[in-house]
C-alpha cells in the first residue's frame, strides 16, 4: 500500500480515529452516570434471570408443537372410529331379527341348506 | 474420614459456568469480569449507538439492551468471545431501532395528513444541550467532531457499520466482518468507500 492516494487515506483514517477516540472521552458526566446505571440494571436483570433455567420451548417450535398434536388427535380419532366390517353387536343382531320377522319373508328362503348344515354338524361332532 | 480441602475461588465449579483453560470460574468471577467488560466498552458503544441514531436516549436504549443480551444469554462465555458478541449485538439493536424509526418516519407524515412531526435529535439545541458540550472551551474540535459526525451519519448503514467497528472499536477485518456477518472481503470494500466518502465530504475541513 504505497501509492500516494492511498498513504494519504491512511493518514485520514488515522486521524478520524484520533477524533473519534476524543469524542469518547468527551462523554460528559450526566451520560456517563445514565450509562453506568443501565450497565448496574443490566447486570441486576441479566443475573436474575440467568443460571440453571427451567425447560422452556424455543417460541420456534411452538406451532410445529400445536400442529403435531392436532395431526396426533385426528389420527387418533380416526383410528376408534367404528369400522363398518367389524363384528355386529348384540343390539344390531337384535335389530335384524326384528327385520327379518317383519319382512314375512318365507322360513323355507333361509332353510335351504338345512341337510348340509346337519350334515356338517355331525362331522365336526364325530371329530 | 478425609480432611475437607478448601478449593481456591478458580476452582470452584457452578452450573452453567464453563471452564476458561481448565478453570472453572465462580458465578460472583463471572460477574465481575463482565462488569468490567462492560464498563471497559460501554463509552464507544454508546458512540457508536449515537452515530448511527443521532439521539442519545435512542442509542442508551440500545447499548442497555445490549448489555442485558450479553449477560442473559452469553455471560458463561469466555471473556474473549464478549466484545465481537457485544457489538455484534449492539448492531442488531442499532438495525432494528433505525427500521423502527424509518417505519414511524412513513407513518406519522400519513397520520397526521402530511405534518410530519419535528424530531427532537434533530434540533441542534437540544443535541447541545443533551451532550452537555461547552462550546466555548474547544470550538473548533467541536465543530470538526460534528463534520465528521453528520459525514458518518450520512453514510449507507453497510459503511458506517464497517467504518465505526473498525475506526472506532479497533477491530481488525476478520472481527468487523464477524459481527456484520458478511465475508472479509465486504468489510474492506465498505470500509474503503466509507472513508472514500468521509474525505470527500470533509475535503474543505480539516478533522
Amino acid at each position: 500500500m504505497n501509492h500516494p492516494d492511498e498513504i494519504e487515506l491512511q493518514s485520514f483514517a488515522e486521524d478520524c480515529r484520533q477524533r473519534l477516540a476524543g469524542h469518547v472521552e468527551a462523554l460528559d458526566p450526566a451520560l456517563q452516570t445514565r450509562l453506568a446505571h443501565a450497565r448496574r440494571a443490566a447486570l441486576d436483570q441479566g443475573v436474575q434471570t440467568s443460571g440453571p433455567r427451567a425447560f422452556r420451548v424455543p417460541s420456534v417450535w411452538l406451532p410445529a408443537g400445536v400442529c403435531a398434536v392436532a395431526a396426533s388427535l385426528s389420527i387418533a380419532v380416526w383410528i376408534s372410529r367404528p369400522s363398518p366390517t367389524a363384528a355386529p353387536t348384540a343390539e344390531a343382531v337384535a335389530v335384524e331379527d326384528v327385520e327379518f320377522l317383519a319382512s314375512g319373508e318365507e322360513a323355507d328362503f333361509y332353510a335351504e341348506d338345512t341337510t348340509f348344515y346337519e350334515w356338517a354338524g355331525s362331522a365336526s361332532g364325530a371329530g | 474420614m478425609s480432611p475437607s480441602v478448601t478449593l481456591p475461588v478458580e476452582n470452584v465449579c457452578l452450573p452453567d459456568v464453563p471452564t476458561v483453560n481448565g478453570m472453572c470460574r465462580t458465578k460472583a468471577r463471572v460477574e465481575q469480569e463482565i462488569e468490567a467488560f462492560l464498563k471497559s466498552v460501554e463509552r464507544r458503544a454508546f458512540r457508536m449507538a449515537e452515530l448511527s441514531l443521532r439521539h442519545p436516549d435512542d442509542a442508551l436504549d440500545v447499548v442497555q439492551d445490549a448489555m442485558l443480551q450479553l449477560v442473559r444469554h452469553y455471560a458463561a462465555r469466555s471473556p474473549a468471545e464478549w466484545p465481537p458478541l457485544f457489538f455484534r449485538i449492539l448492531r442488531n439493536g442499532i438495525r432494528d431501532a433505525q427500521r423502527r424509526r424509518r417505519t414511524r418516519n412513513r407513518l406519522i407524515p400519513w397520520w397526521t395528513g402530511g405534518v410530519s412531526q419535528e424530531d427532537p435529535a434533530d434540533d441542534p439545541m437540544e443535541v447541545a444541550v443533551s451532550t452537555g458540550q461547552t462550546p466555548d472551551e474547544s470550538l473548533a474540535q467541536d465543530q470538526a467532531m460534528e463534520r465528521l459526525a453528520e459525514a458518518v451519519r450520512g453514510l449507507p448503514d453497510r459503511q458506517r457499520e464497517a467504518f465505526l467497528l473498525r475506526s472506532l472499536e479497533g477491530f481488525d477485518v476478520a472481527t468487523t466482518a464477524h459481527v456484520m456477518g458478511c465475508s472479509q472481503g465486504s468489510v474492506k470494500t465498505h470500509y474503503f468507500r466509507a472513508l472514500s466518502h468521509l474525505k470527500a465530504a470533509l475535503k474543505d475541513h480539516k478533522i
